[in-house]
């Protein structure tokens, strides 16, 4: 599945050269970011960290594609003392790759208002349960800082939904930070 | 400036958000979730828990989330669930299941299976078989007997294969607390595998002081008991099943404080 994923931006850099317009401009970084979950001592992960690039189609709208992975999850669930001394252990892993179109309506020269949206292929996998994956639409929300002339920093919201281990669908909001460069 | 008090407050969001959770018990896993089920039925009664554990008691907080008992797949009762809304309450969630509700007598090898719907989806059954019924064959129903010169034989039919324990229950025997499930107060007294008979030997029950009739209504109780099958999909728990046979008869010319 991760693998599938690794080709996503490649199939998307493939897709958009046939497509190429004046003075395009590809862009790649990292990205990082913490979730927003309940504490309910499932395990959910609390960290993510990934790859992104793009092309941008015009001064306003790029597409992009994003490949991320969640920190690993480790969580031990045990038994009632009263009965038993038993206990079980869950380990879980998530990822997604992403797919879409990226807005950006810019304050000044610096500050812009960013948005996205697509859809994600999220995948969850389970020491217990196996594995779930899913397709689904994906959006964030935010704010881009122009640093120099071709790296920006991007603060934004990010929504991705999972089929989790009790085949319970879950939206996972992260706060996220990335950093690209343009190319 | 007015836009970054907007982002700002987009950031936070996600915490409002999610920090008003439900009680986020119903996200866990069956393959996280230990059940325990305890059943004991008369030939027209049944009393019934089942509980959840993963790392504490889970409490339902969804009204989806439900469980059931179902007898030969033909009758079917909800039982009781402990909920958010009532937890840290000394809420007693056992079930009973009366004879008018159960319209028929229960049988030995009736298939006791304990149904968890769960709000997911997700159905998961644990079942079990209902032990044979013990027959007392002495004292026979409501027989009197004079304890100040006979001793107290009490027969039945089954020898059991593990030890067991016969209990006594009357006003006038001494009390001990019951811890358990089978919730019977007085003496109990050890069988050991292949015995079929127990003798009380004459004035030999301890009476208590207060009692100042000397004839006294007293119910043996055995339990038979059967280990059934936990769904293969929980993490792992207990199934218990007993049937409970009773006998009750008169003990005459009791001694207070034997």
């Amino acid at each position: 599945m991760i693998n599938k994923l690794f080709l996503l931006p490649l199939i998307l850099t493939s897709t958009i050269s046939l497509a190429e317009e004046q003075n395009p401009q590809w862009y790649a970084g990292i990205t990082a970011g913490f979730n927003h979950t309940d504490d309910d001592n499932i395990g959910d992960p609390d960290t993510k960290y990934g790859i992104k690039g793009g092309y941008i189609l015009n001064h306003w709208l790029a597409v992009e594609s994003e490949f991320v992975l969640h920190g690993n999850e480790s969580n031990r669930f045990c038994d009632s003392a009263e009965f038993s001394n038993k206990c079980v252990t869950l380990k879980q892993e998530y990822n997604y790759g992403f797919i879409g179109l990226r807005a950006t309506k810019p304050v000044g020269n610096v500050f812009a208002f960013t948005a996205r949206l697509g859809g994600a292929l999220s995948n969850y996998d389970s020491s217990l349960t196996g594995n779930e994956s899913k397709f689904n639409a994906s959006g964030s929300l935010g704010m881009l800082w122009n640093i120099g002339q071709d790296s920006q920093l991007t603060l934004e919201l990010q929504q991705v939904d999972y089929a989790l281990a009790n085949k319970d669908h879950e939206n996972i909001i992260s706060s996220n930070l990335a950093f690209t460069m343009k190319f | 400036m007015n836009h970054f008090i907007k982002l700002a407050g987009l950031l936070l969001l996600p915490s409002i958000i999610t920090g008003c959770g439900d009680n986020p018990s119903t996200k866990y896993p069956e393959q996280t979730i230990f059940q325990h089920i305890d059943i004991i039925a008369t030939q027209d009664s049944i009393k019934a828990k089942s509980e959840y554990y993963s790392n504490n008691v889970i409490y339902f907080s969804s009204e989806n989330e439900k469980q059931f008992l179902t007898i030969n797949s033909d009758k079917k009762f909800e039982l009781n669930v402990q909920r958010s809304s009532l937890a840290g309450s000394h809420h007693d969630f056992t079930t009973f299941i009366d004879k008018s509700q159960l319209e028929s007598t229960l049988l030995s090898d009736d298939q006791f299976t304990v149904i968890f719907e769960r709000s997911n989806g997700n159905v998961l059954e644990s079942s079990a078989s209902l032990p044979d019924f013990i027959q007392f064959i002495t004292p026979v129903e409501a027989q009197q007997i004079d304890h100040s010169s006979e001793d107290l034989i009490i027969e039945w039919d089954l020898a059991f294969t593990q030890k067991n324990a016969l209990y006594l229950q009357g006003e006038c025997l001494v009390e001990t607390y019951p811890y358990d499930f089978k919730d019977i107060s007085g003496p109990t007294f050890e069988i050991s595998p292949g015995q079929t008979s127990l003798t009380i030997a004459v004035n030999n029950l301890q009476i208590n002081n207060w009692y100042e009739q000397d004839t006294c209504e007293v119910t043996a109780h055995f339990f038979n008991e059967n280990t059934g099958l936990i769904d293969e999909d929980f993490a792992g728990g207990t199934y218990k099943i007993s049937s409970h046979s009773t006998r009750t008869f008169i003990l005459n010319n009791l001694k207070a404080g034997n």
